[in-house]
């Protein structure tokens, strides 16, 4: 469902590091069950983070849907929005500050840079004017550190050095204040985390029409 | 009023009443059921509109603001230029002229508000533009909502959807319509109810937002609504409420009510229908009624009239109903019965009319066609009164069928004679006859015809019978001019013409003062019994073998003090039809008796004959009294002899002769008078305890010169002589008849040859200076 090459990336990078630690966090509903697709983040609160080279992230419109849904970027990343649907698709954002709207014809590309120059973590909620449905976010961090929850609700997070940390868990779907839960960790002793939510996480809503709309596969 | 007319149509009218009575009574409760069903059922729908209405403005609102939430020109200035945002907020709510228009961001900040406060103010910027909305426990939703929203006085149906970019919700957009007088019209003007918003803003603190009450219903809103909130809903409205939502912790009741009167208005229309309907009804079935009524009694009515018509004796029409029921029947009974009274009155008026034995019209009729004769002016005409002779002795003889047979052939000659309509049975043996003409000659000629009718003889059962009429008349007008009178004019005249021995007799004014006199008598003769007026004459019966006189006869006269002498026939009638025969014969008995002793006496030796009545012999104590006479007076049996004439016998025969006998027993002497003129037989005759006869003078009087009286005196001085009798002749006028008599072996004969009656002074001077002297004799043969 969500594909990163920054995140493949990142996991060739860290063993090179030295006092390199491993941080694994088990995200549960109240009934136990692991929580999939929740992003999870790690904030140094002792050091700070070492420059990391611009990326370019694609985000594609694929079937009338954002691919991925959720996209993970650092400040400095360059995005690109790539049209691989053959009709056009008008993409929008009206969250907060990083205002954009553009439309992109079947096969065409566009990067966008400096989405954000504010400090801290964003989240960009976006649309299609033409496909109502289509919903994709973006969230952008100042840290490198973060990760997808798996099929039992359980993620790892290499971290370069121990010390305290905060970790925030997103979704948007999640019912919290910015959609975030936070916590501080002492690196040195919570290694292995499990993180139960107050409430049920409910099933992402997919990106499609709710009623039947079959004439489209004809345009 | 109590006629059977009457009493059917109110039968009828009542009963009508009772079913009108019971079917408007139905159609009342159903009426009045189906008004409480109507109106709940109106006030359920003006709800159910109501909520409706008020529910698809809610969706209506919702749509919209979602479709406007989606507007990617809105959503685009959105948080990004004001200015632009709230006229692009204001451009939608234009479209739908909402009242209000209100924007939400992230944060639950007002940052557009849009409002008016009435239908008629412009737009303006809300004073909530700006502040945290009042309510953020709205917006924790993803979904539109509609809500009572509350700014300053006003209330607003207010929806709001989520403005989201992609699924992302950054905000909330709501447009909303105040709850106002429009909307109230709106609602009211569909539903014909008044409406009316009320906002409960403390518990009995209430607020009236808007109220709408159509032109036709003139009520103050507020108390209404007030009063139907606090459930005293007034008899004159309907109503209902509803509560519409909370806000502020505020409920909002709506009052949906209406007047009674108003809303029962058609169905008051539909009772005046109904009554209109039912009037209609009420008369067209009295009509019907009345009708009917009629119907039934105009047969019934029809019977009576005929009824009256039958007692006026009117026969002629006869009840006309066709109708095959009881009536019909009654109708045809009552026909039938009609006949049969004509039927029977004609009888009975024939009966009147006509006398049963001959068929000729009777007296009744006769008085009726005088009547009208005499009312004829100028008509001269007799009335005739015939008499049969001798019916009374032919019915007692020869029986009453014989006697009814010649009744019927002397009708049956008259009629021959004169025309049916003028000959009249009166009664019995009397008839009457109208002849047209009062003169004397014609009415002769008359007298000859019906003579000459009469001649031939009756010929029934072994017999000939003489028919011989008495004729009475009187003539119209001259003699009476009224019918009774000039009946009564000719029955006058026919007793006159009896008693006179006439056939046919005129009537004379005379015989008026006759009767008059007969009348008189009646009274007199009882005085005359009493006071001595009568007194006896003597005359001799000569004894034709001695020559000497030893019987006579005694005959009673009256000398009236004022009419002088009466001739016994016309008193002794008298007395014997007024009951005082007995008392006269007892005077004459006695009286007679008297004479005898006084002659005794004077040493004459007469025996006396006394006649005696027929009515005398009815009487049963006539023996007795004749015991005390003789007592009395010390006679021998021979010193009086009784003469009874045949006919006193004929009566009743048997007790007559039984009298007749005990009389012989007493050793007194009996005679037969007048005999020859009466029809007694010779069986009776033989039965007779008589030793006497004395032979009519009617044979007498002339037997030296008719040989046929000659036969029948020698014939019966033979018989009577073979029976043992002494045979008496009376009327002897001659020396002839009395030489006759004697050499014909006659016993004794009495007459003015030899004296008339005497009284008895002289009658004893007579005899003592006669040859017949019986004392003189007895000396001379003695």
């Amino acid at each position: 469902m969500y594909k990163s090459p920054l995140l493949a990336s990142l996991a060739l990078l860290i063993p090179s590091l030295s006092n390199a630690a491993t941080l694994d966090v088990t995200v549960l509903n109240p009934d136990q069950s692991g929580v999939q697709g929740m992003i999870l983040y790690a904030e140094p609160l002792e050091h700070s983070i070492p420059d990391l080279p611009s990326q370019k992230i694609e985000i594609a419109q694929k079937d009338r849907a954002f691919a991925p849904y959720i996209t993970v970027m650092q400040r400095q990343d360059e995005v690109e929005f790539s049209n691989q649907d053959d009709f056009t698709h008008h993409i929008y954002s009206i969250s907060g500050e990083n205002r954009f709207s553009f439309k992109l014809r079947s096969g065409q590309s566009k990067a966008l840079e400096g989405l954000s120059n504010n400090a801290g973590s964003e989240t960009i909620a976006m649309g299609c004017n033409i496909h109502d449905w289509m919903s994709g976010f973006i969230l952008i961090l100042d840290t490198p550190y973060f990760t997808e929850t798996g099929k039992n609700g359980q993620a790892t997070l290499k971290l370069q050095q121990t010390g305290k940390y905060r970790l925030t868990l997103w979704h948007p779907q999640l019912k919290t204040t910015d959609n975030r839960l936070t916590k501080t960790i002492n690196l040195a002793n919570d290694q292995n985390i499990t993180w139960s939510l107050a409430n049920r996480f409910e099933v992402v809503p997919p990106q499609a029409d709710e009623e039947d709309f079959e004439f489209l596969d004809k345009y | 009023m109590g006629s059977l007319k009457t009493k059917i149509f109110i039968f009828f009218v009542t009963l009508l009443m009772v079913v009108q009575a019971t079917s408007l009574w139905t159609v009342y409760n159903a009426n009045t059921k189906q008004g409480e069903e109507q109106i709940q059922s109106r006030l359920n729908a003006a709800k159910s509109v109501f909520e409706t209405q008020y529910q698809q403005r809610s969706y209506y609102l919702q749509a919209f603001a979602e479709t406007a939430a989606k507007d990617f020109g809105l959503k685009e200035v959105f948080g990004a230029d004001q200015r632009s945002f709230l006229i692009a907020l204001n451009n939608h709510r234009k479209r739908i002229d909402a009242d209000i228009a209100v924007a939400v961001d992230q944060n639950q900040s007002i940052v557009g508000q849009l409002i008016r406060r009435s239908p008629n103010e412009k737009i303006s910027l809300g004073p909530d533009q700006g502040n945290s909305f009042p309510t953020p426990d709205w917006f924790t939703g993803e979904k539109a909502f509609t809500h009572l929203y509350q700014q300053g006085q006003q209330l607003y149906q207010l929806s709001f959807a989520p403005l989201k970019s992609g699924q992302q919700i950054v905000g909330w957009i709501g447009y909303g319509y105040q709850i106002n007088a429009v909307l109230a019209q709106t609602f009211a003007d569909i539903t014909g109810l008044s409406i009316e918003f009320m906002l409960e803003q403390t518990s009995d603190n209430w607020r009236s937002i808007a109220a709408a009450i159509p032109s036709n219903y003139p009520l103050a809103p507020s108390q209404q609504g007030l009063n139907i909130l606090q459930n005293t809903i007034p008899e004159n409205l309907i109503a209902t409420q509803i509560k519409v939502g909370v806000v502020s912790e505020q409920p909002l009741h709506v009052t949906i009510f209406g007047s009674r009167s108003n809303l029962l208005e058609t169905l008051q229309d539909n009772w005046w229908h109904l009554l209109a309907l039912e009037g209609g009804m009420v008369s067209i079935v009295l009509f019907a009624a009345y009708l009917l009524a009629g119907g039934i009694t105009r047969p019934v009515r029809k019977l009576v009239r005929q009824a009256q018509f039958i007692a006026r004796g009117n026969y002629e029409s006869s009840v006309d109903i066709v109708e095959k029921n009881e009536l019909g029947q009654l109708a045809n009974e009552f026909n039938q019965m009609q006949k049969a009274v004509l039927v029977r009155e004609q009888k009975i008026s024939h009966q009147l009319k006509f006398n049963s034995l001959t068929n000729l019209p009777n007296r009744y009729s006769l008085l009726q066609t005088l009547d009208d004769k005499l009312k004829e002016q100028g008509s001269a005409f007799s009335l005739l009164h015939l008499d049969i002779r001798r019916t009374r002795t032919v019915n007692d003889t020869l029986g009453y069928q014989i006697g009814d047979l010649m009744i019927q052939e002397v009708g049956k000659r008259l009629v021959r004679l004169n025309a049916n309509s003028q000959t009249f049975h009166l009664d019995g043996d009397e008839f009457a006859m109208i002849i047209e003409s009062a003169n004397l000659s014609e009415l002769a000629n008359w007298q000859t015809k019906i003579e000459e009718a009469m001649d031939e003889p009756l010929c029934g059962e072994d017999t000939l019978l003489h028919l011989q009429l008495q004729i009475g008349f009187a003539r119209a007008p001259d003699d009476a001019k009224d019918p009774q009178q000039l009946l009564q004019k000719a029955d006058t005249a026919l007793s006159h013409g009896k008693r006179e021995q006439r056939n046919f007799q005129q009537y004379l004014t005379e015989m008026d003062a006759d009767a008059n006199r007969r009348l008189s008598l009646v009274n007199d003769l009882k005085i005359a019994i009493e006071q001595n007026q009568l007194c006896l004459f003597y005359q001799p019966k000569l004894d034709l073998n001695s020559g000497k006189i030893h019987h006579l006869e005694a005959l009673v006269r009256w000398q009236h003090p004022l009419q002088g002498m009466i001739p016994p026939d016309a008193f002794i009638s008298i007395a014997e039809q007024t009951g005082q025969i007995d008392a006269l014969s007892n005077w004459v008995l006695n009286e007679a008796a008297c004479q005898y002793r006084t002659w005794s006496n004077q040493g004459l030796d007469l025996s006396i004959a006394v006649n005696i009545s027929a009515d005398n012999l009815k009487n049963q104590r006539f023996t007795e009294s004749l015991r005390k006479i003789w007592s009395q007076h010390q006679l021998p049996a021979n010193a009086l002899s009784l003469e009874v004439t045949e006919s006193a016998v004929v009566s009743d025969p048997e007790s007559a002769i039984h009298m007749l006998c005990e009389i012989r027993d007493q050793g007194i002497k009996l005679s037969i008078d007048d005999y020859g003129t009466g029809y007694s037989s010779l069986a009776q005759l033989k039965q007779m305890p008589v030793s006497e006869l004395k032979i009519d003078r009617s044979f007498v009087d002339k037997v030296h010169l008719s040989s046929d009286d000659q036969i029948i005196v020698r014939s019966t001085i033979r018989m009577a002589h073979d029976m043992g009798l002494s045979v008496v002749a009376e009327g002897i006028e001659d020396k002839d008849t009395l030489l006759w008599l004697q050499e014909h072996d006659c016993d004794l004969a009495q007459g003015y040859f030899i004296s008339r009656p005497l009284p008895a002074d002289e009658f004893s001077q007579w005899l003592l200076s006669s040859d017949f002297n019986p004392t003189q004799l007895r000396v001379l043969h003695g």
